[in-house]
């Protein structure tokens, strides 16, 4: 880390300090207007709604209120259900889909194995071409019947093949083949080959479709959407996505009619889509930085190094 | 090399020709599907012919026990499993069947019920209406033709029903779905505030208006008074989307209210382009008078929501569909007491008749007794009230009065484990409860209101948008960014409401107007 404490030893990698202050300038003005808007969404989820009403959004609100997330969280039990349904398919969905990429990558990235071509062909056919989201549920819902079951909010996003592509490409040419070779001459079996030398030079690699995984499951409530039913079963985004449709609806009948003559006068309408933002991407942020630290070195793979 | 181009080549051609027969199957396959479920379809029918024989006869034990789904749009309900378990107690000496209620939520219910119903899952009752790609599913094929079973199985929901509701549910002189006894026609007008009413002392010019029908111009002195009284209030409620030119006009929507093209309420059959008839030029005109005068919010036309201003008492008329009792239920929601009046006659179209209905689905294997329960859903007041407002006891409990009730102890509509607040999704409502602090008369101003309704000459019509697909969207996006601003009076309309035609007739307009003429005159051959 170049750092603005000067050490003679890389004076000759330092910049100006009219420079570096700049850089420092134009860095800072650049987070905040990354975290602004977060900060902004966070203030306006405690803002009451009267206020919104009365005066927008603003970062200092005139009166706060925590209407919004009690209305979110009415039902705290089914919300900490549904955080870990989200967190276990995460999880468990990442470690098996990187695990599944990279074996099957890892085959057809091997010019030894026979069905090679065959292989990557059904990969690169079925990215270009799938069967439509109608014959997909019927084959999940009605042939396998997996509905209502935690493997279908995992098994089809297990293997992506953009993924598999990525990783066959990141093999091939990171990864030489006198290697493999070597590893070869010295005794080790395909299995050992695989896990002992092969994962532990991709961890680049393993991390970064890890991550886009991590995003994949943790976002993903359409197939929660089709394929759940049952309450216990629901992940949080899908359950999020659930309670704002539905306050959308009771918003929208409470202006058309009402048999059933309830209050919608105080129901937090704006407060809580912010409120439902913040409450999404807390774990996710978490994942971000300790994923980044493997990024660090992708990047830096392959470049010409001492 | 020369080897792997050739082989390339050869790749990428099979890559083609399978994925051209692949297609081609996918078609042909539809089309197999299609017939297949018409036949299964038509299957049980036959077999339900001897079955009646043994319906109809009091030994009704005999009816093997089946299991049924109903799916609908709502929210769903913690207790859902407990008012199944009532409703099929009380179904099994009835009908032997159970049924499931599955509760779609609103943002899913658009994407889940068209794979629901293509995949042929178990569905043997599904929720349908105009605005829920009704007309398209019966294309399809998904719901299954009861214009024969329905006498058989539901005979007393076909003698209860209005006619004109079946005449509207038709698709080519077929029935394919029961509609929901509820309100069929439809009224617009505005509604307001009786306490500012009598603040700014105009009760009795608005009063008058529940006799004599008013015009947008007979509202100016109204206006101008709730202007001078108090200047935080605009006259006039309206935002983005209210187009009053359709309010005070109630031309004949063809098809959905959103794509353009209409007919003169009940004056002929042509086709016309509302945004070019004098009369909506003359009601722009007027708007824009009334938004120089201040009585429409400065920045109506981008303001999207209306409510915060409704609830918050800062307009005075509201503009809208108006129905018997409409003020005091949306007043109560709002908390505060409203009043209405109607400007134009009660008018019934192809979309009130096809707001609510339940269809029986093609796949079902089941038909007969999916009738049979639909039949109770809409003459039995037990089923209607269970599934409407759950369990006796533990959701509602009766109260002094006949008829009323309330929520159980403790339990609001927000906090009850089953109160999905659908009512008109749930067959007749005219068997519906009333809760309390309801107006009891309110069926019986229902039926006067239907009754004194006016049928559209094409009523039953159903407009096939699929053919001019495009032009709508590109109509309907033309149309969100110009109609606000002349809709509410913020542009000059003489000089606005030209440019906004040629546009429309450049996004294709015109081939809209005269797919739904050539549509209508078809339909009108048959009649």
């Amino acid at each position: 880390m170049a750092s603005i404490a000067k050490k003679k030893s890389n004076i000759e990698n330092q910049i100006s300090t009219p420079t570096n202050i700049l850089f420092h300038m134009i860095f800072v003005l650049f987070v905040a207007l990354c975290i602004g808007p977060l900060i902004l969404i966070f203030m306006v989820s405690i803002t009451s709604e009267s206020t919104l009403t009365a005066n927008g959004y603003s970062f200092f609100p005139k009166e706060f209120s925590f209407q919004a997330y009690e209305y979110i969280f009415s039902d705290t039990e089914q919300i900490i259900r549904s955080y870990g349904v989200s967190l276990f398919i995460t999880i468990a969905g990442t470690l098996l889909s990187v695990f599944i990429i990279a074996l099957y990558a890892y085959v057809i990235s091997r010019k030894e194995f026979k069905y090679r071509n065959f292989f990557s062909f059904l990969v690169f056919f079925t990215m270009l071409f799938n069967g439509g989201l109608v014959p997909t549920f019927m084959i999940y819902s009605n042939v396998l019947g997996w509905s209502d079951t935690l493997f279908i909010l995992i098994f089809p996003l297990l293997v992506s093949p953009m993924y598999v592509i990525i990783m066959k490409t990141f093999f091939t040419s990171s990864i030489p083949d006198s290697l493999v070779e070597a590893a070869k001459i010295d005794g080790a079996g395909e299995w050992r080959i695989f896990f002992s030398i092969i994962l532990r030079l991709s961890t680049p690699a393993l991390a970064t479709i890890g991550l886009f995984n991590t995003l994949h499951y943790w976002n993903d409530w359409f197939t929660a959407l089709l394929y759940i039913t049952d309450e216990k079963l629901i992940p949080l985004q899908f359950l999020l996505y659930r309670v704002q449709s539905t306050l959308e609806y009771l918003i929208q009948i409470s202006s058309l009619s009402g048999q059933g003559a309830m209050t919608m006068a105080d129901l937090p309408g704006q407060s809580a889509r912010m409120a439902l933002c913040i409450v999404t991407i807390g774990p996710i942020i978490l994942a971000f930085p300790f994923f980044q630290k493997y990024f660090v070195k992708g990047l830096t793979i392959g470049a010409i190094k001492g | 090399m020369r080897f792997t181009k050739k082989a390339l080549v050869w790749a990428m051609i099979s890559v083609f020709a399978f994925s051209m027969v692949l297609t081609g199957c996918g078609s042909n396959n539809n089309k197999t599907s299609a017939t297949e479920t018409k036949e299964t379809a038509s299957q049980p029918a036959s077999t339900t012919e001897a079955a009646t024989e043994t319906a109809s006869e009091p030994e009704q034990e005999k009816l093997a026990p089946v299991e049924l789904n109903w799916y609908l749009p709502a929210a769903p309900q913690k207790d859902t499993k407990l008012v199944e378990k009532a409703l099929n107690d009380y179904l099994k000496d009835k009908i032997n069947a159970t049924v499931h209620l599955n509760f779609v939520d609103w943002g899913s219910w658009k994407d889940k019920f068209p794979v629901l119903l293509a995949s042929g899952s178990n569905v043997d009752i599904m929720f349908t209406a105009g605005w829920s790609q009704f007309p398209q599913s019966v294309a399809k094929g998904y719901f299954a033709d009861i214009t024969d079973l329905l006498p058989k199985y539901a005979p007393k929901t076909v003698e209860n029903l209005p006619k004109v509701l079946f005449e509207g549910a038709r698709v080519a002189g077929k029935i394919y779905a029961i509609p929901t006894s509820k309100e069929i026609a439809h009224t617009n007008g505005f509604a307001y505030s009786t306490e500012l009413a009598k603040q700014y002392g105009l009760e009795d010019q608005l009063k008058a208006f529940q006799t004599k029908i008013p015009t947008l111009e007979d509202l100016e002195p109204i206006l101008a008074t709730v202007k001078a009284k108090d200047p935080n209030v605009s006259p006039l409620g309206g935002v983005y989307n209210m187009n009053f030119a359709m309010t005070f006009l109630d031309f004949d929507p063809v098809g959905d209210q959103n794509i353009p093209g209409m007919l003169y309420k009940n004056k002929d059959t042509v086709v016309v382009n509302e945004y070019e008839t004098p009369e909506y030029k003359e009601i722009f005109k007027t708007m824009h008078k009334y938004y120089k005068a201040g009585y429409v919010r400065k920045d109506a036309a981008i303001v999207k929501d209306g409510a915060p201003d409704r609830k918050g008492k800062k307009v005075f008329l509201l503009g809208g569909t108006t129905k018997p009792l409409a003020n005091e239920e949306v007043g109560a929601s709002y908390g505060f007491p409203l009043e209405q009046f109607s400007i134009t006659t009660p008018f019934i179209t192809s979309n009130d008749t096809q707001g609510s209905m339940n269809a029986v689905v093609s796949s079902s294997k089941n038909p007969e007794r999916a009738l049979m329960f639909l039949e109770l859903v809409n003459t039995d007041p037990i089923v209607n009230n269970i599934l409407n407002y759950g369990v006796e006891g533990t959701h509602f409990v009766r109260t002094d009065v006949d008829n009323v009730i309330d929520f159980a102890p403790g339990l609001t509509g927000q906090n009850s484990g089953y109160f999905p607040n659908a009512f008109w999704e749930f067959g007749n409502q005219f068997l519906n409860h009333f809760t309390k602090g309801q107006n009891t008369k309110k069926w019986d101003l229902f039926k006067e209101y239907n009754d004194s309704g006016v049928p559209s000459k094409i009523l039953g019509f159903n407009f096939d948008a699929e053919p001019v697909k495009t032009e709508i969207a590109a109509v309907a996006n033309v149309r969100d960014e110009l109609l606000p601003s002349i809709a509410t009076g913020t542009v000059d309309p003489e000089v606005f409401l030209p440019k906004f035609n040629a546009r429309m007739k450049q996004a294709g307009l015109d081939k809209i107007i005269a797919e739904k003429q050539k549509q209508i005159d078809a339909w009108l051959l048959t009649k």
